[in-house]
């Protein structure tokens, strides 16, 4: 796995970070907007504090930023660093994806693993 | 809607963490309160989320702090855990009086070996944690000579008042115990019960401010790299002598209890258990602490 796949969330597909970052990937989002669209698209319902503990990793990490608040709602946005390190991310995931694909289809794997070495 | 009924759920974070995003999370817990979304799994989303955060901030959890951070944050972590470890020594201390008088001769030999080792494991941790505040004295003074006196002052003085009330509630159950027979020493006396118990408040307060204290000042000393590989050495040493003391501890405990069933009374030994949990909890901390001081990059023990 890549570092920048590592650093959101070691490339899980229910990592907190890489569901926010898929997330802002349409547009800014405020906390709320954000979890109601993280339901939408992954049907997982993050906790507040789930939520802002990712949302603190990921600004101090550069990959989103605020923009001006809204009453005491402050959307953010993802950054270009943001963007690249999700489409790692999604390329991780995306090379898993298609081994297990391969596997379930009978086809042979592209990779060897230890076992048939 | 604000509604006041949730804003302690932001005593769980850190203080800086509240001032940059306290009124956005508030704002979101409000906004699922409306929809009729926040009860005991909010909470406890919000409290381990804060602890995180907690634990992040001071330099104990996650990559994001300077190595020079999280080997003194791992080195405090040890120094707290001994004080805890110190409560808990003291008081088993306290409640292994007289072991040798109700062990038969013949079954003393390992409960004794055990309890040896935890002296001789108590010296040794107690003489590094000595070595450690020694080796701070010089960046202390720098400290202090360059103006950081007020910035220690505070806990400093919570720390030798709180000493001071110890010392003197210690020499009024002193000499008032002089004046008592053993079996009111011993409960016969309710009034006395209370002014022991009154004294042991007093000293475990003592220890937290002193903690507290070291935990102030270490935050604020400039340390040299060579200073900190030293006190990670040392924090090891601390670490292990817990161990050894936990262990010991509980061979001694599981002997004496063999060899004199009289020794515990009726009744599981709730004191000596909590006390041995302490130690546990303790001794645990200790070797994570260690851990986190020696896993940070570019500040090897070697």
């Amino acid at each position: 796995m890549t570092r920048r796949a590592a650093d959101v969330g070691g490339g899980r597909s229910n990592d907190p970070t890489l569901l926010i970052l898929t997330s802002l990937a349409a547009g800014p989002k405020h906390g709320h907007a954000l979890l109601l669209d993280i339901e939408a698209f992954a049907g997982v319902r993050l906790g507040p504090g789930t939520l802002y503990g990712a949302i603190t990793r990921l600004e101090q990490r550069g990959l989103i930023e605020p923009l001006g608040a809204d009453d005491r709602r402050r959307p953010y946005r993802i950054t270009a660093e943001g963007s690249e390190c999700l489409a790692h991310a999604l390329a991780s995931l995306r090379r898993i994806v298609d081994e297990a694909t391969a596997r379930l289809d009978g086809r042979p794997a592209r990779r060897t693993t230890l076992a048939t070495r | 809607m604000r509604i006041p009924g949730r804003t302690w759920l932001l005593a769980f974070y850190p203080r800086e963490w509240r001032e940059r995003y306290g009124q956005e999370l508030l704002a979101l817990i409000e906004a699922e309160a409306e929809s009729g979304r926040v009860g005991l799994r909010t909470t406890l989303d919000v409290g381990r989320a804060g602890l995180s955060q907690r634990l992040h901030s001071s330099g104990l959890l996650g990559n994001e702090p300077a190595p020079e951070a999280r080997v003194r944050a791992g080195l405090l972590l040890v120094l707290c855990a001994w004080c805890a470890f110190v409560v808990a020594g003291i008081g088993l201390q306290k409640s292994s009086e007289q072991w040798q008088a109700l062990t038969p001769l013949p079954d003393r030999a390992l409960p004794q070996a055990a309890f040896d080792t935890v002296l001789l494991a108590a010296a040794i941790g107690s003489a590094a944690v000595f070595t450690g505040v020694l080796l701070v004295a010089r960046p202390l003074l720098a400290l202090i000579l360059s103006g950081g006196w007020q910035q220690i002052r505070r806990p400093l003085a919570r720390a030798a008042s709180t000493t001071g009330l110890t010392v003197a509630v210690l020499v009024a159950v002193a000499v008032w115990a002089h004046h008592l027979s053993s079996a009111q020493r011993n409960g016969g006396d309710v009034l006395y019960g209370a002014a022991f118990l009154g004294l042991a408040v007093c000293g475990l307060c003592t220890i937290v401010a002193w903690a507290a204290a070291a935990v102030t000042i270490a935050r604020r000393l400039t340390l040299p790299p060579r200073t900190l590989r030293l006190e990670t050495w040392l924090a090891a040493l601390v670490a292990l002598a817990m161990v050894a003391m936990t262990a010991a501890t509980s061979v001694w405990w599981a002997a004496v209890a063999a060899a004199s069933s009289g020794f515990f009374g009726p009744g599981l030994p709730w004191q000596l258990l909590t006390l041995t949990l302490t130690m546990v909890v303790a001794a645990g901390l200790g070797c994570a602490g260690t851990l986190r001081a020696v896993r940070a990059p570019g500040h090897r023990t070697r």
